[in-house]
């Protein structure tokens, strides 16, 4: 695919072992994000969506293994491979680089900590260095000024060693001495300003007050702000965003919406945003990817999925959109189990064009107009003919 | 137009109690409905719209008994010469309380009790959001659909399995599925079987609770046209409960949209959708996403969130979020009235 992506995912496969058997979760799914663009996921429950986001930061729970393909990170010229990378190099790039916003706030936030905490937790772990860079400037101009004491001097010296080695005897040592231990409380009240800010950007009313709650005293769309934030905390390149409003109301969906749209211009991020949802999809997303059983089987601009759609899918999908005034139109069958799922097409069973090759065969993802990719034998043809 | 009456709801109230204290007395209500009135017509479907938490789903519950409603009353398959003497009664001068008393007995349903309630519960059934936790994942569908004739002492032995094999095939099952359990279904065909088992009793009147979101999309227009053909087959009347809005303006006829305990629009669905009034049902059905990038349209955004139904604010509830609110609009209640063309309102702007 295309040089200048930032991120592409290559013929990845995903099985979970499971006691009744193998589940091909995914079954060889190719996508590419460009700087700045909205790629949307759409597809049924159980389709691997939210999976899909999963391996792209090697997330995958067990029983589930991503068994091959790539996933591949290209950000200030470098190239990184998420699958081959270590645990370590992972969690620094976790939160920093990719981050992710899930679809229930209230199972994604600690109950036990507040707001304020959880927010300052991922700035404090990789945002350290410029937060310590601000207290020491601020205390430098102190010094200047001719205001501070000992202390001062001190805190500012341990604060330069800890940004250099944050392990070091002497960060150790002082840390757990009561009155030489400031130091520490001045860089959580640091990381306590920043969070506070955050949650300001999310457009939170009262942020100073918001930040020293519990997750149980916000409302599911307040949650969600502050999910968003704990995202974009550290100014992601990606965010994977999986169904984050399913659970919300329409006016509370309406504002989050609008506060990913507006972020999106402001951070100069990527987004994958997942859902199930046509209608946000319309809304949100310049490109969209179509996913049924385990596969894209469609990818294509957003105007153009709309307009043109190829794949018998997703004509049905969009055809299962209600319409006043016209029958409701259902796609017949249901999704198969991708334990055992049907050979060749997955989809074949329910497709009211399918062919004899259908069910031998798996179709390619082949590109049959400029930019609009498609996985299906009707269409396989006229691109072997080119 | 003149239709029939089935149900005829007045001034519906119900609250829960907020216990508090050492000795958890009662210290507020939850007004989850509040003074609602509405009349439902033979056949129709009537949907019920809003956000979650605004009290549709106890609404539901209450007319159909499932909740004691707080105050109130319902009428179900009442004459209409009754209704009308009621109506007068209640709204004549003297009162005739005693006469007014003995005609609510005997006609509302509010008041009903004991085996004079169960008998009529068996033309009232009731289909549930989720079919996972509303069928007992260890009875077989035999049991579950047969259940509702064996309490009922309509039918039982060999008469009920007959009724439950028509009723199967009704719903798009077969009699091959009578010998499972619901986890061997997919959640349409869980539904199915809730719904088969609502059926069953040859119910005038269901209440759908969300049936449909717990299913996906392509399932979903299934599930619709199921409950179109049974509302035709067996001359249903629904109460559709729903928050997705597009779904409600595909199958409802009339349409109410509650806001906070209180229906605060209420109108055919095509002029609701095409033309709300209130300010809040305007901005609800802007937020709808439209399925289709070329559009455009016009975005209102609410500010704030819902205020809490124990301590709602005076006056019209809406009007701390209203963008239109008025100096009057904190201090008086709007009544729902008709503007138009069976469209009713509760706001001060068109009064």
């Amino acid at each position: 695919m295309k040089k200048n992506s930032i991120l592409t995912v290559d013929n990845l496969k995903v099985n979970f072992y499971t006691y009744e058997g193998i589940v091909e979760a995914l079954d060889g799914v190719n996508l590419n994000l460009m700087p700045g663009e909205t790629l949307g996921v759409v597809g049924e429950t159980g389709c691997g969506k939210s999976v899909t986001g999963l391996s792209i930061m090697k997330l995958v729970p067990p029983p589930g293994r991503i068994e091959e393909g790539k996933v591949i990170f290209n950000i200030k010229n470098r190239t990184l491979n998420v699958l081959e990378l270590e645990e370590r190099i992972l969690r620094k790039i976790r939160g920093r680089l990719i981050s992710m916003v899930f679809q229930d706030p209230r199972s994604a936030l600690n109950p036990v900590y507040t707001v304020g905490d959880q927010i300052m937790e991922v700035l404090l772990h990789h945002r350290r260095k410029t937060l310590i860079k601000r207290i020491i400037d601020q205390l430098d101009k102190k010094i200047k000024e001719g205001k501070a004491g000992f202390l001062e001097k001190f805190y500012k010296k341990m604060l330069t060693i800890m940004m250099e080695d944050p392990k070091s005897d002497i960060i150790e040592l002082t840390s757990k001495i009561p009155f030489l231990r400031g130091y520490k409380r001045l860089l959580k009240e640091e990381a306590k300003k920043e969070a506070i800010n955050m949650l300001r950007l999310m457009r939170i009313p009262d942020p100073e007050r918001v930040v020293d709650m519990y997750p149980h005293e916000l409302s599911g769309g307040m949650a969600q702000r502050v999910v968003i934030a704990m995202a974009l905390a550290c100014n992601p390149e990606i965010l994977i965003a999986d169904e984050p409003t399913t659970n919300l109301d329409v006016t509370v969906q309406l504002q989050i919406l609008y506060l990913i749209k507006r972020l999106r211009e402001e951070f100069s991020s990527s987004i994958i945003y997942i859902t199930h949802d046509m209608g946000v999809i319309a809304e949100m997303c310049d490109r969209v990817a179509v996913m049924y059983a385990g596969s894209i089987v469609e990818l294509a601009d957003v105007i153009e999925l709309f307009k043109n759609p190829l794949h018998p899918y997703t004509r049905g999908l969009l055809e299962s959109i209600p319409r006043p005034g016209q029958p409701f139109k259902s796609i017949p069958g249901t999704v198969p189990s991708l334990i055992n799922p049907p050979k060749g097409c997955r989809f074949h069973e329910r497709c009211p064009y399918a062919m004899e090759i259908c069910n031998r065969e798996k179709p390619k993802f082949v590109e049959v107009k400029k930019n609009h990719f498609v996985q299906c034998f009707l269409y396989q043809s006229k691109s072997s003919k080119d | 137009m003149e239709q029939d009456i089935l149900l005829d709801i007045k001034r519906l109230k119900k609250y829960y109690p907020v216990l508090g204290g050492v000795l958890r007395r009662k210290i507020a209500d939850v007004k989850a409905v509040d003074d609602v009135s509405f009349r439902i017509f033979k056949g129709e479907c009537f949907g019920l719209v809003g956000e979650s938490g605004c009290g549709k789903t106890t609404l539901g519950k209450t007319i159909i008994r499932l909740l004691e409603p707080t105050a109130g009353s319902i009428y179900f398959n009442v004459p209409p010469e009754i209704l009308e003497e009621i109506d007068k009664l209640e709204n004549s001068k003297l009162r005739d309380e005693r006469k007014l008393r003995e005609l609510r007995r005997k006609y509302d349903l509010a008041t009903y009790k004991g085996p004079k309630l169960n008998l009529v519960r068996r033309k009232m059934q009731i289909v549930y959001q989720d079919p996972t936790t509303s069928l007992n994942p260890r009875m077989l569908v035999k049991d579950i659909v047969a259940e509702p004739l064996i309490v009922q002492g309509i039918a039982k032995g060999i008469e009920a399995r007959k009724r439950v094999i028509e009723m199967l095939y009704k719903v798009g099952l077969t009699e091959m599925h009578l010998y499972r359990y619901p986890h061997e279904f997919s959640g349409g065909q869980r539904q199915r079987i809730a719904v088969a088992r609502a059926l069953i009793t040859h119910p005038e009147f269901v209440v759908l609770d969300e049936p449909t979101s717990s299913v996906d999309v392509s399932v979903r227009a299934q599930l619709l046209n199921l409950f179109e053909d049974l509302r035709k087959d067996l001359n249903l009347t629904y109460l559709f409960i729903s928050h997705d809005l597009s779904v409600v303006e595909c199958i409802a006829d009339r349409v109410a949209v509650m806001y906070l305990g209180k229906i605060v629009e209420l109108s055919d669905t095509e002029d609701l959708y095409n033309n709300p009034l209130h300010p809040y049902a305007k901005a609800l059905f802007a937020s709808i996403p439209v399925p289709d990038p070329t559009v455009k349209r016009k975005r209102i955004m609410l500010t704030g969130e819902v205020p809490s139904p124990v301590n709602p604010p005076k006056g019209c509830r809406f009007h701390p979020r209203c963008p239109q609110a008025m100096e009057i609009c904190a201090q008086e209640e709007p009544i729902l009235k008709d503007v138009g063309n069976n469209h009713f309102v509760a706001c001060h702007l068109f009064e």
